[in-house]
């Protein structure tokens, strides 16, 4: 129930409709190549769970949460809109999983009984409502995921901070429980995010919308 | 327990995730380095973000027009208990009128106000206007 969620953000401190318009229409260039860039990665992540979505409903799902009748609030005077943007991405993004996760249970064919070799057998048929291209398609964006955890794995193992990073990263952990974690400052910690990016550019051209 | 393949999606999401939370963070000078070596995206985002707000306008409008046409079925399918002589339906009209708010009365056409001059077989209808209109502003 968010109306009595103590959380909730005033109506007064809330941006309306219009202010957030405006601010969004307001972007400017090095912010909007930002939110590209961070749409892009969140898209990847997604992987067969994007759903055949792309990045243009990413934008479409992030500004309609706040269009929403009880959807989201922009704190205008307190957090920057690209921000926020970001955050409300980020969920958007982490729903979308959720949602996939969730079909992807129902549809999962059932093992209980069966022994470790049928069940090896069992797990390459597809599971009802899944085509065997769908299964294919999952089974080759798994494996390019895999590949790819492998590359950056390999980029960072010659730099202690970056691959203790990236491993954390990879746990799901956020930036202070990051630098809480391996005890680094904001300096440092930015530092080596810096160098990451500029490794994982430099390999994967990834600055661009796929 | 977790599959493999599960675990591979996870850790890749978690660590595209957390890469994106990283992009707010870069300067002026990263993003100039990075649009010269992969390239501009700053207009194809400023479409993106046009295209986002008119698909947001469009679907709550879309949403409030859905909302309002259920409004308006649920309405149009009650059926109100009336009085049975004109002469207490008349009694009835002005007592619903008299028991809405000024804006309200203000928005209503001569037609409501004059309707003792209404013949008996129009009282039907007023009253039914009248109820739907009440019923509104309580839900309102």
């Amino acid at each position: 129930m968010a109306r009595n969620n103590p959380r909730r953000i005033p109506e007064e401190k809330a941006a309306t409709h219009e202010e957030l318009t405006a601010a969004i229409n307001g972007i400017t260039e090095n912010e909007r190549r930002k939110l590209n860039k961070a749409a892009a990665y969140r898209m990847r992540g997604l992987g067969p769970a994007a759903m055949n979505r792309d990045v243009q409903d990413l934008f479409n799902e992030t500004v309609l949460s706040f269009f929403k009748p009880d959807g989201r609030k922009w704190k205008k005077d307190e957090i920057d809109i690209v921000r926020t943007l970001n955050e409300a991405m980020r969920s958007v993004a982490s729903n979308w999983r959720q949602e996939y996760k969730r079909k992807a249970a129902i549809q999962a064919p059932l093992t209980i009984g069966r022994d470790d070799d049928s069940a090896e057998v069992l797990g390459n048929i597809p599971a009802s409502g899944e085509s065997i291209q769908d299964r294919l398609e999952t089974d080759e964006l798994h494996a390019a995921m895999k590949a790819q955890l492998d590359e950056i794995n390999e980029i960072v193992e010659t730099r202690e901070k970056a691959a203790l990073i990236i491993m954390a990263m990879s746990d799901g952990l956020d930036g202070p429980q990051i630098r809480a974690e391996l005890e680094l400052t904001v300096q440092q910690h930015e530092t080596e995010m810096l160098w990451i990016r500029r490794k994982l550019r430099a390999k994967f051209k990834d600055g661009r919308v796929k | 327990m977790i599959g493999e393949p599960d675990r591979t999606s996870e850790e890749y999401f978690n660590l595209m995730s957390g890469l994106a939370d990283s992009v707010m963070n870069m300067t002026d000078e990263e993003i100039q380095e990075e649009v010269a070596e992969t390239g501009d995206t700053a207009e194809e985002t400023k479409n993106l973000l046009l295209n986002a707000i008119k698909f947001a306008k469009q679907q709550a409008l879309r949403e409030a027009k859905l909302e309002h046409e259920a409004t308006v079925r649920s309405l149009s399918t009650m059926r109100f208990e009336k009085p049975e002589t004109p002469t207490e339906k008349r009694g009835l009209i002005q007592s619903i009128l008299a028991g809405l708010g000024a804006t309200q009365q203000q928005a209503l056409t001569a037609q409501f106000r004059e309707f003792e001059s209404l013949p008996d077989e129009d009282l039907d209808r007023v009253l039914d206007q009248l109820f739907i209109l009440q019923k509104e502003s309580e839900e309102r």
